[in-house]
């Protein structure tokens, strides 16, 4: 087979098609100190300065060769534009939501009419003019966001959204439903901005939080309703073990899946969405991104790949104090195994 | 007296065979017998507060001292739903819930009550500086609740700072810190060098997902701690006189 370019070994590899070799990307934070220093384009100011964060997020490609360039860096836009309050954290910590606007309750639910125009969002769509100037056509651009689950506990507070999920099944739909709508809508602003994909990242809707009944009745239909009104290949990560939602995550019509390591059989992972949906991942973050070493990188891509994962990538946000050397073995251990 | 255990009744009533049991069926058969006693841990594993409270009252005035429902109702109730999370039964919201009907529950007798509820021991717990996910933290520290102990919960991003001057002022018996974020963990070894040079050995319970057994061990006051459910257990055993050594040789499961 012909070279491909980036994107399309990116999209293809997704949906399941043939490639060359695997991809290597990171659909989930990418910036490093590293990155930040070299750059000159640092945490908090990236996450709100549109040519800081195109300029770090370009830095994971041209520096560290991820052959994607995927942005902004938190989880917080949507939120913040929805009228969470946000921290935005400091060089090596992430923006966390501070304050929500309907922990009282889901009577005022208010959809902004021009939510293009609020917080950073205007910021991370002049971001993608300023990568898409830099990259040209044939570099993939993804663009990360919170999904309808964290959105909507983010909204509510994580402690309501629970005790809602329990107690108030009527409030707890009400705010999913607002969330879906209000990500429908983002990721429709990301996607005319000109991004390529998008990957939604939901830690919410982990089993380590909530019950995988509850994400099979309730929370399975708002991803498939954000799938189904976002017209581009689409990437759904959800941390912690997920191995008792993988076969629901199948169903939520996204093209791929990125799963951390703490899935312990990818083999059988792949079996169970085989057909609906491909593998991106897993590359542990905290244990070997961030404090392995180059081997251990490169040897948990082979196997990540043996295992039938389609997009090599880390299992999670790389975190910031992580090596480049680290982050560049990614794609090298790809071409080891390639070659 | 209740004598109810339920890791016992569990066993007895097999639940790895019965796993397809309902958790409310499960509940069924780990409340406590008496039937007003029965109707408390009920209330407490639905998380219905009113239920909680109206049962309380039902019981305070057939003649039983409201600070001894605290133990053999209200957390007899608690430990239903730890153990049946604990077994991967029930999730994180239905904990929530139930501590919440609890804490409440604790509140009423408390206030039913001219005696002073005596706790099983102070804990401090917090969640390392420069650490904004506290979700762990929120279930060690409602675990611990659970199960009688006063938590002074210092919230999370705390300095090593105030970590250390909290335990000079408390004397707690023992400390629970958290690190979801890699690049938090290290806060850790402050902690513990600080603790050490003021002659404090208090065990520091550690966990998150940021941590590892390894790491935990290289500090002299660690205590790794991979489920938060074994936090209580760490608890109890401190109580019962085992040193941070045989805290390891018990907890440490690499």
């Amino acid at each position: 087979m012909s070279e491909l370019t980036q994107k399309t070994r990116l999209t293809n590899a997704l949906k399941g098609e043939s490639v060359d070799k695997a991809p290597v990307a990171s659909v989930t934070q990418t910036a490093t100190v590293e990155l930040m220093e070299m750059t000159g384009a640092s945490w908090p100011e990236a996450h709100s300065d549109a040519s800081k964060m195109a300029k770090l997020a370009l830095a994971s490609h041209t520096e560290a060769g991820l052959e994607a360039v995927r942005y902004p860096f938190c989880l917080t836009v949507l939120a913040e534009a929805m009228g969470c309050e946000v921290n935005m954290g400091t060089q090596n910590r992430q923006p966390s939501i501070t304050e929500h606007p309907y922990k009282k309750g889901i009577d005022d639910l208010k959809m902004p009419d021009n939510l293009a125009e609020l917080g950073r969002i205007p910021a991370v769509v002049e971001a993608t003019d300023i990568v898409r100037d830099s990259v040209g056509e044939d570099v993939p651009i993804i663009a990360g966001m919170e999904g309808p689950v964290t959105l909507a506990s983010d909204l509510a507070s994580v402690k309501k959204f629970m005790k809602w999920s329990i107690k108030k099944p009527d409030d707890f739909k009400a705010i999913l439903d607002f969330a879906t709508d209000a990500c429908i809508e983002y990721a429709n602003i990301l996607l005319d901005s000109g991004v390529d994909m998008i990957c939604v990242a939901d830690p919410v809707a982990s089993p380590d939080l909530m019950n995988p009944a509850t994400f099979n009745d309730t929370l399975k239909p708002c991803l498939a309703k954000f799938a189904e009104a976002v017209d581009c290949i689409k990437i759904l990560h959800i941390c912690g073990n997920v191995t008792p939602v993988l076969d629901m995550m199948g169903d939520c019509k996204f093209e791929g899946l990125s799963i951390e390591e703490k899935v312990k059989d990818v083999k059988e992972a792949k079996k169970t969405v085989e057909g609906r949906a491909t593998l991106v991942g897993n590359v542990s973050s905290p244990f070997t991104i961030l404090s392995g070493t180059p081997d251990k990188v490169k040897e948990e891509v082979k196997k990540a790949l043996d295992d039938g994962i389609s997009v090599v990538a880390p299992g999670c946000g790389i975190a910031p104090n992580s090596p480049l050397e680290n982050v560049k073995a990614l794609v090298e251990g790809r071409d080891e195994y390639f070659s | 007296m209740i004598d109810i255990n339920p890791k016992n009744t569990l066993i007895r009533y097999n639940i790895l065979v019965e796993s397809d049991m309902a958790p409310e069926e499960m509940a069924e058969k780990l409340y406590p017998t008496d039937p007003h006693i029965r109707q408390i841990a009920k209330a407490v594993f639905e998380g219905d507060e009113d239920e909680v409270v109206a049962a309380l009252q039902n019981t305070i005035d057939s003649g039983v001292d409201p600070l001894s429902l605290i133990n053999d109702a209200l957390m007899a109730g608690m430990e239903v739903v730890s153990t049946l999370y604990d077994y991967g039964l029930l999730y994180l919201p239905d904990v929530i819930i139930s501590a919440q009907a609890m804490i409440e529950g604790i509140e009423y007798c408390k206030e039913q009550s001219k005696q002073v509820h005596e706790s099983k021991g102070k804990i401090i717990s917090y969640v390392v500086e420069g650490d904004i996910h506290d979700i762990g933290k929120k279930i060690v520290t409602v675990l611990l609740r659970a199960n009688g102990y006063e938590v002074i919960d210092l919230g999370k991003d705390v300095p090593v700072e105030e970590v250390v001057a909290a335990v000079k002022k408390e004397k707690p018996i023992m400390l629970s810190g958290t690190a979801l974020m890699t690049t938090t963990m290290h806060a850790f070894k402050d902690v513990n060098s600080r603790l050490l040079a003021s002659d404090i050995n208090v065990p520091v319970v550690c966990g998150g997902g940021a941590v590892t057994q390894d790491f935990i061990s290289d500090y002299d006051l660690g205590v790794y701690c991979e489920e938060a459910a074994d936090v209580p257990k760490i608890a109890d055993s401190i109580l019962q006189g085992l040193d941070i050594r045989k805290l390891r040789d018990t907890f440490h499961k690499h």
